[in-house]
């Protein structure tokens, strides 16, 4: 395999409270290729958005990584000063924020927001970015003779498509999307996991999706990642990962979206509601000794609750995080 | 047990200046036109659609919550629901309750969890005695879930997490065993990991207390997996109807389709288009057309000049189109 | 998430972690339990008789061991007569708050919850008393009423209102959409009920933050119409202070211990107020609070 676009080792970023730290992200390691679709997966509280955002270190005043390092093309961002990453936002990597579509200026018309992005990282005319804009409009699927509209007169889905035109704008090698579809109907979401996918094969982009929907995930990206309290329990290729889902957290998390039981259930017919998983997602602030999900495990043991999981090869592209999942019926 | 004849709900958009210059009313926005439907006592009945299917407008219509012109009748146990009287309308409070789609606003952040559940008791019951109310305070949070009950008597909402904010909502809505629950999106604002539980909640409501219960959703597969009976909706109006296995597995109506096809899926290849629609603009001229002419890949000239009814196309399966067949 | 029982006890403690978090909040807090412990225990330290006038020996004397910030131009102590009008400015500047922010809640809640005629009726009105210029209207009404201490409470209240009525109406209507509320009305309460039980308990918060800003109007107000001689002479207040000041000439004779204390006291007291309303906005919006 060639080497990784993106490989991240052991990062850890930690959040500074009044009540005391929250490890966020506590030790994860992965890789993306290039032009490759990969995804972080889990509940609100797991650490995929702080993730993230550590990657191009876009964190809050009291957020800081505390270790592990971030190789893009070889470099290691993590130990960049401010100044240097911020000259590499959204010319190598861009990122489209949760419900950033919500964020847009509505006082500004569409094209000028766009415009003066460009014009932040690069020095080119207001005429040139804005013939720039015209093209990425019709990249993304917009008509761009709505260019100098204002936000209020777009639809979500619409809004979306200029969030995804403003993260191309630079022409990034990856982009990041936080929750791109999670507020937009199913129409809608489907025409932008269609653009999203026509863009990585035309742009030859790679992209990290991150969504609390497992079935957008499954579908959309290539890889994955399933993120819980900070770790990843489970890591691969995603058609593996669904056909033999390795780790309880994840065998149970699959039974939770209707679509994927749809999918499993259409041909015997059967409906069954499954079990969902006893007690609540943990607080980042807890310390949970061990695995962090055994608490709410009902094949843990005593190793799980003193050892943390390592990670162990269970097939072509796929780890678990776990001691048991072999013991799993 | 309920039945809905030609619902139609409008609503009026400020004109804004331009209307203050121009002497225009508002933009008008039929979010329901012409609905017939009927709940069958003790089934539950899936309303799908996107935003803007009018789905939501529907639940809140039935239970007399919405401010605007309602035109058509809706019929409860046989009364109309419009021309109850002030007196009638608060017993039919008693018997229909709604569940919100939203835990985190649904919830009155000062008042604690017994006072929210028994709220319906203090305006329903106030004769009732205090041992009483504070019994069936604890039976419906029991019933709930929620339990040890000394656990959340005292508690805030915000000292929640949404699963158990929605487990107290639906306690709230309980207490009084109703014979209809309107859930709007009950789960869509849960932790994937929470939801079964409350689908499995809702799912005992059926099965142990015999509710009726319509289920408004904009997930198909959702729908799939708890009723008995799929209604899919678009831009107001009715397009299919049948049993869930049904639709969820054979729907005829493009839309109901389109629907399926847009849904994820972790078998497909990465590589195929999940949405192929249509942009197709209707005669100026036509005053009733198909509200899917616009999108429908299989619209033919006589949909953008015809409203097509619903017709029963096999036993128990209704839908609303000129181009479907019978299954074979 | 484990479910800690959470007392009242811990609800006042984190409503106090987050005064003393705001700095500035925390000052005004400590300046005014000053003020109030001059208010209430004051006299008993100090006693203060207004018809105890001195010799002519004693008038307008300076600083001196015996009466530590002076006498006035009636041979009275200053500092006996501050504490003494520590008990006036403050009582009138609260209660006349409180009528006002009764008076502001009532009309700002039924013009936002009924909407319609009984909106437009009520927003008008406030409107009017918002133009109106203010120091002209409560001359007037001063000079129509008479000048004792419960026609000034009544006057700066009756006059204070529309503001509080503009704010309450606002969050009532904020209030009124949220979804509890609508809650409330799908279970079969009525009107009246969902006011009280619902509306009023949230939009309380802003309510009790406008009031303290509205105090420190208050005792401004207070202060203004004792200056210009409307005061109750029989319930001597800071301002009735500046006012004998003035009249006698205080600031031309270079008598700066008449003149000054009162002054500073009203300007710290207001200040007091004004600080703990910032802490008050931090209270209501915990987004404002730091991490």
């Amino acid at each position: 395999m060639s080497t990784p676009l993106l490989e991240v080792r052991d990062l850890k970023t930690h959040f500074h409270t009044k009540e005391g730290i929250a490890k966020a992200v506590d030790g994860i390691s992965f890789e993306v290729y290039e032009g490759a679709s990969f995804g972080f997966v889990g509940e609100s509280g797991c650490g995929k958005t702080t993730a993230a955002l550590s990657i191009i270190k876009l964190l809050p005043e009291n957020g800081k990584i505390e270790g592990g390092q971030v190789l893009f093309r070889g470099e290691d961002l993590a130990a960049k000063s401010d100044e240097e990453i911020r000259l590499r936002r959204w010319k190598d990597i861009s990122i489209i924020f949760q419900g950033a579509m919500n964020s847009l200026n509505p006082v500004m018309k569409i094209s000028k927001q766009i415009t003066e992005a460009i014009r932040l990282h690069e020095d080119i005319s207001i005429p040139e970015s804005r013939k720039r804009v015209k093209g990425l409009f019709t990249q993304v699927g917009l008509n761009p003779a709505l260019l100098d509209q204002y936000p209020h007169e777009f639809s979500g889905g619409m809004k979306q498509r200029v969030m995804i035109a403003l993260a191309l704008a630079c022409n990034p090698l990856l982009v990041i999307g936080d929750e791109p579809t999670t507020a937009l109907d199913v129409m809608v979401q489907a025409q932008i996991l269609d653009l999203l996918e026509d863009l990585r094969r035309s742009l030859h982009l790679a992209t990290i999706l991150i969504s609390h929907d497992l079935s957008v995930i499954f579908d959309a990206c290539e890889r994955l990642a399933v993120m819980y309290s900070g770790k990843i329990v489970e890591m691969g290729n995603s058609r593996e990962v669904y056909t033999r889902p390795a780790h309880p957290y994840t065998r149970k998390l699959v039974a939770a979206f209707p679509d994927l039981e749809l999918e499993k259930q259409r041909k015997t017919g059967k409906r069954t509601l499954g079990k969902s998983i006893a007690g609540d997602p943990p607080n980042p602030l807890d310390r949970i000794s061990g695995c962090k999900f055994h608490p709410r495990c009902e094949w843990a043991d005593k190793r799980c609750s003193e050892e943390d999981p390592v990670s162990m090869e269970i097939g072509a592209d796929h780890h678990v995080f776990c001691w048991k999942w072999d013991k799993i019926g | 047990m309920v039945t809905i004849q030609n619902l139609s709900v409008v609503y009026t958009l400020k004109a804004g200046l331009s209307g203050l210059f121009k002497k225009r009313k508002g933009r008008t926005v039929k979010a329901v036109n012409d609905l017939s439907l009927s709940l069958e006592k003790g089934e539950i009945l899936s309303l799908v659609g996107e935003s803007g299917s009018g789905k939501t407008t529907t639940g809140r219509a039935l239970l007399r919550l919405i401010k605007e012109e309602v035109k058509g009748t809706i019929r409860f146990e046989g009364k109309d629901v419009f021309s109850l009287s002030k007196q009638e309308l608060k017993g039919f409070r008693k018997k229909a309750q709604m569940i919100f789609q939203d835990p985190y606003q649904a919830l009155n952040p000062r008042n604690t969890v017994s006072r929210i559940v028994g709220e319906s008791l203090e305006i329903h019951h106030p004769d009732f005695s205090w041992e009483k109310k504070q019994a069936m305070i604890a039976e419906a949070l029991e019933w709930c879930g929620l339990k040890p009950v000394e656990r959340y008597w005292n508690r805030y909402p915000h000292e929640l997490s949404g699963g158990q904010r929605q487990r107290v909502a639906i306690a709230g809505a309980l207490i009084l065993k109703p014979q209809l629950v309107v859930a709007d999106e009950p789960v869509s604002m849960l932790d994937a990991s929470v939801r079964l539980d409350i689908l499995s909640l809702l799912n005992g409501l059926k099965e142990e207390i015999g509710v009726t219960c319509l289920f408004i959703t904009h997930d198909l597969a959702l729908a799939w997996l708890i009723s008995n009976r799929i209604a899919v909706m678009f831009a107001g109006t009715l397009v299919e109807l049948g049993s869930a296995g049904l639709i969820a597995e054979g729907a005829l109506h493009p839309y109901s389709k389109a629907l399926i096809a847009a849904q994820p899926s972790a078998t497909s290849s990465k590589e195929r288009k999940r949405v192929i629609q249509v942009e197709r603009k209707e005669d100026p001229a036509a005053v009733v057309f198909c509200p899917y002419y616009r999108r429908c890949m299989q619209a033919t000239e006589r949909c953008g000049k015809e409203l097509p009814p619903l017709s029963e196309i096999n036993p128990n399966h209704f839908v609303r189109c000129f181009n479907c067949r019978p299954n074979s | 998430m484990p479910i800690d029982k959470v007392t009242t006890f811990q609800r006042v403690k984190n409503a106090f972690s987050v005064l003393y978090g705001n700095k500035t909040g925390f000052a005004g807090f400590l300046i005014l339990c000053f003020f109030l412990f001059i208010a209430v225990f004051g006299p008993f330290i100090k006693p203060y008789d207004i018809m105890d006038f001195g010799g002519a020996e004693d008038i307008l004397r300076p600083p001196s061991f015996e009466h530590l910030l002076g006498t006035d131009d009636m041979g009275r102590d200053i500092l006996g007569g501050l504490i003494a009008g520590s008990r006036i400015s403050l009582l009138v500047g609260v209660m006349a708050t409180v009528l006002s922010m009764f008076l502001g809640a009532a009309i700002g809640l039924g013009a936002g919850y009924f909407g319609g005629f009984i909106d437009a009726v009520l927003m008008r009105l406030t409107d009017i008393f918002l133009v109106l210029p203010w120091l002209p209207l409560v001359l007037v009404l001063a000079a129509i009423l008479g000048a004792n201490l419960w026609n000034i409470i009544l006057v700066i209240g009756l006059t204070s209102w529309a503001g509080t009525a503009r704010v309450v109406r606002a969050q009532t209507l904020s209030v009124k959409e949220r979804t509890y509320v609508e809650r409330a009305r799908s279970l079969g309460s009525s009107n009246l009920r969902v006011i009280l039980r619902h509306i009023l308990p949230n939009v309380f918060p802003v309510i009790f933050a406008n009031t303290v800003l509205i105090a420190a109007v208050a005792i401004l107000s207070e202060t203004t119409l004792s200056f210009l001689g409307l005061g109750d002479s029989l319930n001597q207040s800071w301002g009735m202070m500046l006012h004998y000041a003035f009249e006698c000439g205080a600031a031309s004779i270079g008598a700066y211990w008449f003149l000054l204390p009162p002054g500073i006291c009203v300007v710290l007291v207001v200040l007091g107020f004004t600080f703990l309303g910032y802490a008050l906005d931090e209270w209501i919006n915990p987004q404002i609070r730091k991490r």
